[in-house]
This record gives C-alpha cells, sequence and structure tokens, in this order.
C-alpha cells in the first residue's frame, strides 16, 4: 500500500515530465526548422537580387495599371511600379563569370505567388487549415517549368523604391497536434547594377 | 513439522517484494534523471532564444546597411551616431530589448568614419551595430562595411 502510495504519483509525475520534455524538444525542432527554411530563401533570394539589373524588374499587371494605362490587360508584364506592394517579380542579374562585368546577365528569374486551392486573398483561414492565405512561392528560369520554392506561404510581397527592394515573406507550417509555426522576414536588398 | 513449515513460510514473505531502502534509491535515481532532462530542455530553448537575438541583431543590421546604401552618398556622414531598431521575427518593432543606459532607446547604432581620402573621393567605414539584453546574457553584434561614391 505505502509503494503504490508513493509509486503511483511518482510515476504520473515521469510520463508528465516526459511529454512535456517531449513537447518542448518538437517545437524547438519544428520552429527552429521553420526559421532554417526562411532563412535558405531568404538568401536565395538576396543573393540574386543583389546582383540584379534594377531595369530589368518587372511585375504582372493588376487592375489598378490598367486604369493608370500602365498596361493593356491585366497579367500582362509592366516595367516595376514603385511603392506599391506587389506579388511577383521577373528580373535579369549579372551573371557574374566575369568580375566586374555587369552587362552579361542571366536568364530571366520570373517569382511568383499563387494561393493554395480553398483560399483567397483575405487575410483569413478560409480552408480552416490554421495558416492564412497561404500558397506556393514559384521561380521559372527564362519562361520555362514552375519550380516550387516554398509551399506554405502566408505572404510574399515586395515594394521597389529606387535602387532599394524591400521585401516581405512569411511561412507557416502545422504541426501533427495543429500548432502553427509562424516566422517572416523583411529583407531590404539595394539592387548593385542598374 | 508445522510449526518450522511456518517460519519458513514467514521468513519468504518478508523478502519478497521492495523495501523501503530500494525503493527511496529508485525514487532518488528517477528524480535525477526527470532533473537532468528538464535542465536540458530549459538550457536547449534559452540556446534557441540566444541564437534567435543574433540572427535578428545580424538581419536588422544588414538590412540597414543596406538601406543606408541607397540614401543620398553626401548624408552618409551624418548617420554617424544614429540608432536603428531590430525588429522581432514577425517584423513587429522592438524585437530586441536595448541595453540599460541607452538613450536613444533603440538597439542598433550606425559608426561612420572615414577611411580614405583621394582627391573629392572619400571612401567610409560603416559600422552596424546592435547592443541588446538578451535573454541569456547581454549581447552584441557588428557588421562593417565600406562605402564609397556610387556610379
Amino acid at each position: 500500500m505505502i509503494v503504490s502510495l508513493v509509486c503511483v504519483p511518482l510515476l504520473l509525475g515521469v510520463i508528465s515530465t516526459t511529454t512535456k520534455v517531449a513537447d518542448t524538444v518538437t517545437v524547438n525542432d519544428q520552429s527552429s526548422e521553420n526559421e532554417q527554411s526562411l532563412g535558405v530563401i531568404v538568401e536565395r533570394l538576396v543573393k540574386e537580387l543583389r546582383a540584379g539589373h534594377r531595369a530589368s524588374f518587372s511585375t504582372k499587371a493588376i487592375a489598378d495599371d490598367v486604369t493608370a494605362m500602365r498596361a493593356s490587360a491585366i497579367g500582362e508584364w509592366i516595367p516595376a511600379v514603385e511603392a506599391t506592394p506587389r506579388k511577383n517579380l521577373r528580373f535579369t542579374s549579372a551573371e557574374g563569370k566575369i568580375s566586374m562585368n555587369a552587362v552579361l546577365a542571366t536568364d530571366t528569374r520570373e517569382y511568383d505567388y499563387f494561393l493554395d486551392a480553398g483560399e483567397s486573398d483575405n487575410g483569413m483561414d478560409d480552408d480552416g487549415d490554421g495558416m492564412i492565405d497561404e500558397g506556393t512561392l514559384i521561380l521559372r528560369r527564362a519562361g520555362g517549368p514552375a519550380l516550387t520554392v516554398a509551399r506554405g506561404v502566408e505572404a510574399f510581397e515586395y515594394e521597389v523604391d529606387g535602387r532599394a527592394i524591400r521585401l516581405l515573406i512569411r511561412i507557416a507550417r502545422r504541426d501533427e497536434k495543429g500548432r502553427i509555426y509562424r516566422v517572416s522576414a523583411t529583407p531590404t536588398i539595394f539592387v548593385r547594377n542598374s | 513439522m508445522t510449526a518450522k513449515s511456518r517460519q519458513v513460510r514467514t521468513f519468504d514473505d518478508r523478502e519478497s517484494g521492495a523495501s523501503l531502502t530500494e525503493l527511496m534509491i529508485g525514487l532518488l535515481v528517477c528524480v535525477l534523471v526527470i532533473g537532468a532532462a528538464l535542465s536540458m530542455t530549459v538550457h536547449q530553448s534559452r540556446l534557441r532564444k540566444a541564437d534567435r537575438e543574433v540572427d535578428l541583431a545580424s538581419r536588422a543590421c544588414r538590412d540597414n546597411l543596406e538601406e543606408l546604401r541607397s540614401v543620398d552618398f553626401a548624408t552618409i556622414a551624418s548617420m554617424d551616431g544614429v540608432g536603428f531598431d531590430v525588429p522581432g521575427p514577425d517584423g513587429q518593432p522592438g524585437g530586441l530589448t536595448p541595453i540599460a543606459g541607452d538613450t536613444d532607446g533603440l538597439v542598433g547604432e550606425f559608426s561612420v568614419v572615414v577611411d580614405q581620402t583621394t582627391g573629392s573621393a572619400t571612401l567610409y567605414r560603416v559600422t552596424a551595430t546592435a547592443r541588446w539584453t538578451g535573454s541569456v546574457s547581454n549581447g552584441s553584434f557588428s557588421l562593417t562595411t565600406l562605402m564609397g561614391p556610387r556610379l
């Protein structure tokens, strides 16, 4: 009886502590993995954009562009519009094979952001998975096939200000217990080539 | 014979099961193991926080140096001593806590000194430094670059 009185609370304590420790380790692991994923995406974009040609920046026209007569149709690629957040970007960068040569350019790179099925751009969780306006960031090189850069992207937009470009990227992950891990980055890049 | 058998049985019963001493030793071992696991978890969480702080500081320093490249070059010298904020992981302001006695309340600060002067051209050595009160101890991070007139 005495043994049971001592052992049962002890066993419960061990189970509770082990569960909490395992939970904390999982949270740390998931959030670190999420941060690492974002870090990889940001580093890639920063590297490509820093060597970019500012004059090559273009974006897909939206309704406002058609109204302002910057484009004839929605979705047409037009020169980047300053100081307005956009979700797609096409540009070339200095090739970098010959140092100091900013004239030789890479193929065009197109970054585009598409919402997942069941989500609409309204700042709400439409499909009930806990993530808000999540979608996929894709890359096309020279207009080729779409390569998936990241899934679970809750925000991807940028603003051009002269030769500076300010990005906003937020990615989210959901674990098996339904917890959401969000992390965002707002890097600023000064484009080195006009 | 019956009495002897009873004596032996009584003796065997006393030997079976765990004694309180064994139980206490087991308890002590369990407490030590749980304590070590908890300590390891807390330490891991602190290290993660410290890593995140350094990451936020490094990103802010890099971003602010990039911002500085996009301002009018003639104004760079006047940026010496100017502070900047370190945003949090979701981009919210005040991601890190300034150290005690920080007059402007901003974690980051620029230092701009002349590195070289040739004719009318000046090359500046610009350092972005972040100092903050960390979860483990006070933290500091610096990035230095050279800035000259741009084409």
